[in-house]
């Protein structure tokens, strides 16, 4: 990605009204500090932990009955599960893509949006964590892919992309925490060194496990987010290959695609940033951070999502593209089945939010409207689900064997269960908000630092 | 029992002029904090240890994940779609996953030892002006050997552009 | 129900086998009251080994030879008998499906009275004090087709005390029309038998000897044996809908009663014969051109076939057309009673309206559910003093009567029956009664001397004591009684008769006998509930088939309902279009629409007895409603997807191919010193008669799963029989789809947990213990042959509130129950894989002939099973055959289960030039 192009004069990233170093931290901590949460955030905080509750009824109950619950077939033997894995572990992409890879590419304005991008992951990575284990048919096994010498002397199939993606999703969860932590780690100190009451101050003090702020503090420190940022990034893009890989790994006509590891990467890019920007869009109006996201923020991060529009309609078109030119019958057969299959609805649906919706950030005032922001964000959100609902529907309904089409369609418990995931994501938003400082106060006290060495 | 002058910034300018200063001046830093990293501050020891701790670390996860893989092949060898035993390929996928989990897990251990953390309680806690460190100012401390080079160091920084300073016996 | 009959446990269930098994199955002998615990084991009756015996079952009363495989005590598994003529060695899915009647919980288990549980003896008191003193005057016996020796001899002893006595015949699908077409033709009631090894050209009318019926498997036979040899046999076949026989069809085309009629006006023009040529479709034309010519061109190895439910002048017209072929028919005199059923069933129906029947014993028919309705059977009961019914399973006209009464399964009792040829078998019990049930014979007995032995053995002992005790046990052990087939009969000088062409009708409607539940009577069956309509693919109930037009005309698609009316009589069903469905018919099939018969079958689908025989019907649309539930959708090929199912001339060899190139190692298994399994499919022998998916299903305990299951897309048959027409050329065909057992196997290497490895003799294993239900393996199956437990399906009962544990008695001890959550699929039987080597490795011998349980039913021997090490195994030997492929072959998957291609000799591509 070409590094953003600095204007030579003028704050972009912090408003004028944010002046000193402590202003940041003023605007930032307030509301963990100062104010009480308000009647919206206690009336989210109950609607999304009972949503997250009917979820996990509905996750209760199919492991207590079995996947015969779900719209699961014989023939579309994956469902819902599997869609809402990828898409949520897709979500979890932008976090650590914001950190890692606008952090060495030297992208500034990430300061204030990284953090809360990060709890995302973590939030996101731990609902798509949910899935693959709920998807067994005998979840109280899942632990058979782990390596360890069981009395059956079996081991995990390496060649396997299920264990492949165990192994990915158990790295990026807990590589995820740690690159959190190291970055949240002079925070802490600060909430440690601001908090009135004496077990909250002992909260964060043992979580900043003594950080003074000294030179040789920040060196290390630096020192070590750098290098874990050269490690997410490949990391980053590694994850996602191998959920592309879950599919790509296989022989069937639209999943035996050499595209669908990177196509995969920029989905979750493209889903990642959505939901960043909705997030950040949230938390600017109801956390009073107006001060340190500003609208230079979300103009760049809508020209990532087009930019990543417009890769995803070309992995699209290289689909069409490809089965054209092999002429290989099962892939053309589901090309056709995509337009006119029984799914065709949602085929364009996905089409329309994923390749024409973010189009209208070519027009920059669209760019920077809250409104277009949210429904484009969305949109996209919906129609990256789509795709991956899609992926799996579409190839597993066809397939090489006539003989055994069989259609697919979701039950309530299957959209109780993906509403609860989103439930809980939401409710844990909520009470990250409350506890941890959601923008990174040291980066944007440099950014500011920045911005006004700029601006003299 | 020496003295040390401290001082509180409110801006990486001053705090930058007056660290240089004291270093010209030959006064010896005792310790420098910041609400954010400088540039400055890598004078503070060397760090490359860390990048070779996420290094070492990682490439020792990635070697033992792969040799994990191999030899459980051959431990239970087993025909699995007429595949070779040995498919090397596909055990690099685990491995370089590893590979940042174990890098990563070194480096927080690497930043632990190098950067003193987890000792919760340090001497710097006792001056009050360290704690505005993780707010909004950089803080500088000079040792002084002499009441006379203590006020020679106030001086200094408040020349530099301190906004607060202070002798502590 | 359920309350009423005694509870019976798993536990008790299995003493009582087992205390069975210890005098049945090591003596065979007469009922043994005392029981002794094995204390010790009895020599070679190691638990769980599989003992063989010789039996038979009923079906429409002919007798099948059967060989029941038996394990502590149990029989688990029933398969032909190759001394039968019926059986030949396979069977046919009631054979199949039989097996499961034994242990359904929904058989009745003990009498039930006008007054409540009752018992044999107050029953039979109660029947005997209405006919004391009397003559028999007023007593009916309504059984349905009776061949048994031993039922024919109690009924003539009852008749010799009760000479007034009434006994009627029923059955739904009889011979009436083709006895009384064979006695317009020849003078004689006689019926057809064709010999259809030694027809070089068959020309159908309405017949279909491939489908279902008492002579499927031996007519099956024959054909293949036939279409096996060169030259190719050409199949014609006109029909208004779809049947086996169609889709075997060289040539077919689809007609409607007037039609078919003017049909065979046209034949004989074509073959000098006959004048006038009454107006026809291009089509038929051609087709009565085509078939005429070929009927002349092979005399006396050319056959014309006449449909059951055909009118008489068409059998007549099939008799005299044979006679000038001089085809292979022969003819032979009725098994059974040679009177008409329908008249026979209409006379004592109108004596009980009258009110002369008073007292009525209905054995093993069922008229309530399957009498033209205009007859008002049910009506007519109530006019009886006493109506007194003995059936298996709850019925319609059970529900009606005073006194139900239990039967005895076949393989619980001592029965004789003959064959459609006239062969006699005595068939032995397996397993001693599992509830206070009687034989049909005993109840006759009983009737006439209440002191009746119920033990049936001696009873059919009587019977057949021209035989001196060696060659009794040489008969029961063999299943079959030497020399009793009746010999054929002269048919004489046939007169020439052309049918008469009915009037053409706006919508006629057609009632076949449904291949799964014939006539209804297998309706409580759950395996062939479950078991797909060859054609349709339908399951657990039966759309109306019609063609697109006419449906387009009512203004309906797929799956609406519509309501179909006759005569007073209407039924509300789904449709759905059918290939091969002449416009202006549409079909129905019998045997659903059950009302009483426990919870498997009871509302599910319409009862097409009730508008069977009203020819004219009106149709209309009815809105929606519970849709058909079927196991395939797609049955067109068209474009590359034709290569799927490859259609040949005959003679003509598929294209082949060079090895596929692969990154991975090729060892060559047939170095290998083990044996390399492997199957090979002859499509095109594969008349999709469904007896391989229940036998894989009897085998290998796969559990049934219930409409609702099936209807959310899900399966567990392990072997599925999809059916394909190849558009172009209007053919169609049957594929059986076991697993590949691919030596590429796309499911092995994507298991995290080596669920799914190969072994060394080529199999595709499949590990249930180490399953954790990823269903990656499926998901890469490019042939879609693994099946998941969705839920826990071995423990589920599609039995209602019965519990199902009296099921499990059958399940095969040599096979693993699945749980939940775990893939299975087809693996060959191992078990029985197992079991030979097993035996080898004891005998140090060679690994002997393994059959598996599909190869094992399969009628027409289109499935081939072994060792491809072993070149001069059959298996190797089909495999090198010209038409031989690998499904998908593109793929690289290496399948082991491979096919040979459906030939197809419409004499339009490849033959004469001429259409």
């Amino acid at each position: 990605m070409k590094p953003h192009t600095r204007p030579e004069h003028g704050r972009q990233w912090t408003l004028p009204s944010v002046r000193t170093l402590g202003d940041v931290t003023e605007i930032v901590l307030a509301p963990l500090m100062d104010r009480k949460a308000g009647r919206n955030y206690w009336f989210a905080f109950a609607a999304s932990l009972a949503i997250a509750a009917v979820g996990a009824t509905a996750i209760g109950w199919s492991i207590a009955v079995g996947p015969g619950l779900w719209g699961n077939n014989t023939s579309v033997v994956w469902g819902f599960p599997i869609a809402n894995y990828v898409w949520w572990i897709g979500i979890g992409n932008a976090g650590t893509l914001i950190s890692s890879l606008l952090l060495l590419t030297r992208q500034d304005w990430r300061a204030s949006i990284n953090r809360f991008a990060e709890a995302m992951t973590l939030f996101a990575v731990s609902m798509a964590g949910i899935f693959p284990i709920l998807h067994l048919g005998r979840q109280t096994y899942f632990y058979w892919m782990a390596p360890y010498p069981s009395t059956m002397t079996l081991w995990p199939q390496w060649r396997s992309a299920l264990v492949w993606d165990f192994w990915a999703i158990l790295c990026y969860l807990l590589f995820s925490v740690l690159f959190f932590y190291v970055g949240l780690i002079p925070d802490l100190a600060a909430l440690r060194d601001r908090s009135g009451k004496l077990g909250w101050r002992r909260f964060y003090g043992f979580f900043a496990m003594g950080w003074q702020g000294s030179a040789r503090q920040w060196r290390t420190q630096e020192r070590l987010h750098k290098a874990l940022a050269v490690l997410a990034v490949p990391l980053v893009c590694s994850v996602h290959s191998i959920v592309g890989l879950d599919f790509a790994a296989s022989m069937m006509p639209g999943w035996i695609e050499s595209v669908f590891p990177p196509y995969f990467v920029v989905g979750a890019l493209f889903s990642g940033f959505a939901m960043v920007v909705l997030i950040a869009l949230v938390l600017r109006w109801s956390m009073g951070l107006e001060g340190i996201i500003t609208s230079a923020h979300f103009d760049a991060m809508a020209k990532i999502l087009l930019a990543a529009a417009i890769i995803m309609s070309a992995s699209y078109a290289s689909e069409w593209f490809s089965a054209a030119w092999s002429g290989e019958a099962a892939d053309l057969a589901l090309v056709r089945f995509e337009f006119t299959g029984a799914y065709w609805p949602l085929y364009i649906a996905m089409l329309a939010c994923n390749v024409a919706a973010p189009q209208l950030f070519w027009v920059p005032r669209l760019r920077t409207s809250v409104r277009v922001l949210v429904g484009v964000s969305l949109a996209v959100l919906l129609g990256m689900w789509l795709e991956r609902i899609l992926i799996i529907m579409e190839t597993l309904s066809t397939g090489y064997d006539p003989g055994f089409f069989r259609l697919y369609s979701a039950t309530f418990v299957d959209f109780a269960i993906l509403a609860g995931t989103l439930g809980a994501f939401v409710w844990l938003f909520l009470v990250f908000a409350r506890v941890l400082p959601v923008c990174s106060m040291y980066e944007t006290r440099k950014l500011l630092a920045r911005e006004r060495e700029n601006d003299a | 029992m020496s003295r040390l002058a401290i001082a509180l910034f409110d801006d990486e300018g001053p705090f930058v002029r007056a660290s240089t200063r004291a270093l010209a001046r030959d006064f010896r830093i005792l310790g420098q904090w910041g609400p954010y990293p400088l540039e400055i501050f890598e004078d503070h020891g060397d760090t490359r240890a860390i990048v070779w701790a996420v290094a070492i670390t990682g490439i020792l996860g990635a070697a033992a994940m792969f040799a994990l893989a191999t030899f459980s092949t051959y431990a239970y060898p087993f025909d699995s779609g007429g595949r070779p035993l040995f498919t090397w390929q596909t055990f690099l996928i685990p491995s370089t996953e590893f590979l940042a989990l174990t890098g990563a897990i070194g480096g927080v251990i690497a930043l632990f030892i190098k950067a003193g953390l987890t000792r919760l309680h340090h001497r710097a806690f006792d001056l009050a002006e360290v704690e505005r460190a993780s707010r909004d100012s950089f803080v500088l401390a000079l040792a002084c050997d002499t009441g006379d080079s203590a006020n020679a160091a106030v001086a200094l920084l408040a020349e530099a552009g301190a906004f607060h300073t202070r002798v502590v016996e | 129900m359920s309350s009423l009959s005694p509870s019976l446990d798993r536990r008790t269930l299995l003493r009582m086998i087992a205390t069975g098994a210890a005098a049945s199955v090591t003596g065979c002998s007469a009922p043994n009251e005392t029981i002794y615990p094995w204390v010790d084991q009895p020599e070679n009756m190691l638990p769980g080994s599989i003992r063989r015996y010789a039996t038979a079952l009923p079906f429409a009363g002919y007798g099948r030879g059967v060989t029941g495989l038996v394990t502590d005590g149990r029989p688990i598994k029933l398969e032909g008998l190759e001394a039968h003529p019926a059986s030949l060695g396979a069977t046919d899915l009631f054979t199949e499906t039989a097996l499961l009647d034994l242990y359904d919980p929904q058989r009745l288990q003990a009498p039930l009275g006008p007054s409540g549980p009752g018992s044999w003896s107050a029953a039979v008191a109660s029947i005997r004090a209405r006919l004391e003193g009397g003559d028999g005057t007023g007593l009916a016996l309504l059984t349905g087709r009776v061949t048994s020796p031993t039922i024919l001899r109690e009924i003539d002893a009852l008749r010799r005390r009760l000479p007034a006595m009434n006994h009627v015949e029923w059955e739904p699908i009889n011979d009436d029309a083709q006895l009384a077409g064979l006695e317009r033709a020849t003078g004689k009631r006689l019926l057809a038998r064709p010999r259809l090894d030694d027809a070089d050209v068959i020309v159908a009318l309405g017949a279909d000897p491939l489908g279902t019926g008492p002579d499927q498997v031996a007519l099956a036979r024959a054909w293949s044996a036939r279409r096996r040899r060169s030259p190719p046999p050409r199949l014609y076949c006109a029909e208004p809908s779809l049947t086996a026989t169609g889709a075997m069809a060289d040539r077919r085309v689809s007609v409607t009663s007037s039609e078919m009629a003017a049909l065979c006006h046209h034949i004989a023009a074509a073959l000098g014969k006959g004048a006038g040529a009454p107006a026809l479709p291009q089509a038929v034309l051609e087709f009565a051109a085509s078939a005429a010519r070929d009927l002349a061109e092979v005399p006396s190895r050319a056959l014309v076939l006449v449909g059951q439910d055909q009118p008489a002048d068409m059998h007549a017209f099939a008799a005299w057309l044979n006679g000038v072929l001089l085809a292979p028919v022969d003819y032979i005199a009725p098994i059974a009673s040679s009177a008409s059923h329908q008249e026979s069933l209409a006379g004592l129906t109108e004596a009980m309206h009258a009110g002369s029947i008073d007292t009525l014993v209905v054995l093993g028919a069922n008229p309530v559910y399957n009498a033209p309705p205009a007859l008002d059977f049910a009506g007519a009961m109530q006019r009886a003093a006493l109506a007194v019914t003995a059936d298996a399973f709850p019925s319609e006209t059970g529900a009606e009567a005073h006194w139900r009464l239990p039967l005895s399964h076949a393989l619980e009792a001592w029965n004789d029956w003959r064959s459609t040829d006239g062969t006699a078998s005595i068939a032995q019990p397996l397993v001693r009664p599992l509830y206070d049930t009687r034989s049909a014979s005993a109840l006759i007995a009983m009737i006439g001397d209440p002191a009746a032995d119920a033990a049936s053995q001696h009873r059919v002992r009587e019977t057949w004591r021209d035989l001196d005790d060696a060659a009794w046990i040489g008969a029961v052990a063999a299943g079959v009684v030497p020399d009793t087939a009746v010999t054929p009969e002269a048919a004489g000088p046939t007169a020439r008769v052309l049918p008469q062409i009915p009037p053409g009708r706006a919508m006629e409607l057609q009632v076949r006998p449904s291949p799964t539940l014939w006539d209804g009577r297998r309706a409580s069956n759950a395996w062939a509930q479950e078991c797909p309509d060859p054609i349709t693919k339908e399951v657990w109930g039966a759309s109306l088939r019609c063609h697109a037009q006419d449906m387009a005309g009512w203004g309906v698609s797929e799956g609406d309902h519509v309501r179909v009316s006759a005569g007073g009589e209407a039924l509300t069903l789904p449709v759905r279009t059918a290939s091969g469905q002449r416009r202006g018919v549409v079909t129905m099939l019998a045997g659903h629409g059950r009302a009483q018969s426990g919870a498997v079958a009871e509302g599910i689908g319409q009862n097409a007895w009730k508008l069977a025989g009203s020819g004219a019907v009106a149709v209309a649309r009815a809105g929606s409603g519970r849709a058909p539930i079927d196991t395939q959708s797609v049955f067109a090929l068209d474009g590359e997807l034709a290569k799927i199912f490859p259609i040949v001339a005959p003679g003509e060899a598929l294209p082949t191919k060079p090895e596929q190139p692969s990154l991975l190692p090729n060892g060559s298994p047939k170095d290998s010193p083990a044996p390399q399994w492997a199957m090979a499919i002859d499509t095109d022998l594969c008349i999709g008669c469904n007896a391989c998916v229940v036998a894989c299903q009897a085998e290998n305990n796969v559990p049934v799963i219930g409409p609702d299951e099936i209807a959310a897309g899900r399966d567990m048959h392990w072997l599925r029989v999809d059916r394909y027409e190849v558009s172009e050329e209007g053919a169609t065909g049957f594929q059986p789809v076991p697993c590949m057992q691919c030596e590429k196997a796309p499911c092995e290497p994507v298991c995290p947990v080596e669920a799914s490895v190969h072994n060394s003799e080529g199999l595709n294993l499949q590990v249930y213990h180490r399953c954790i239900g990823t269903r990656t393996c499926e998901a890469n199956c490019p042939y879609r042959v693994r099946r998941f437990n969705f839920f826990d399906y071995s423990q589920r009962s599609v039995w209602g509130d019965d519990e199902a544990q009296s099921v499990s008695a059958q399940r095969n001890p040599n096979v693993t129950v699945r749980g939940r959550g775990v893939m299975e699929k087809c693996t060959y039987c191992i078990q029985r894989i197992s079991t030979a080597e097993h035996e080898a490795d004891a005998n140090n011998a060679p690994v002997g002939k393994v059959t598996t349980a599909c190869q094992a039913a399969c009628p027409t021997g289109a499935i081939t099973f072994g060792s491809i090490a072993d070149v001069d195994s059959e298996v190797s030997k089909r495999k090198r055959d010209p038409r031989h492929y690998a499904l998908l072959e593109d793929l690289g998957t290496r399948p082991r289960t491979t096919y040979l291609a459906r030939t197809v000799n419409d004499g339009r591509r490849h033959g004469k030039g001429e259409a």
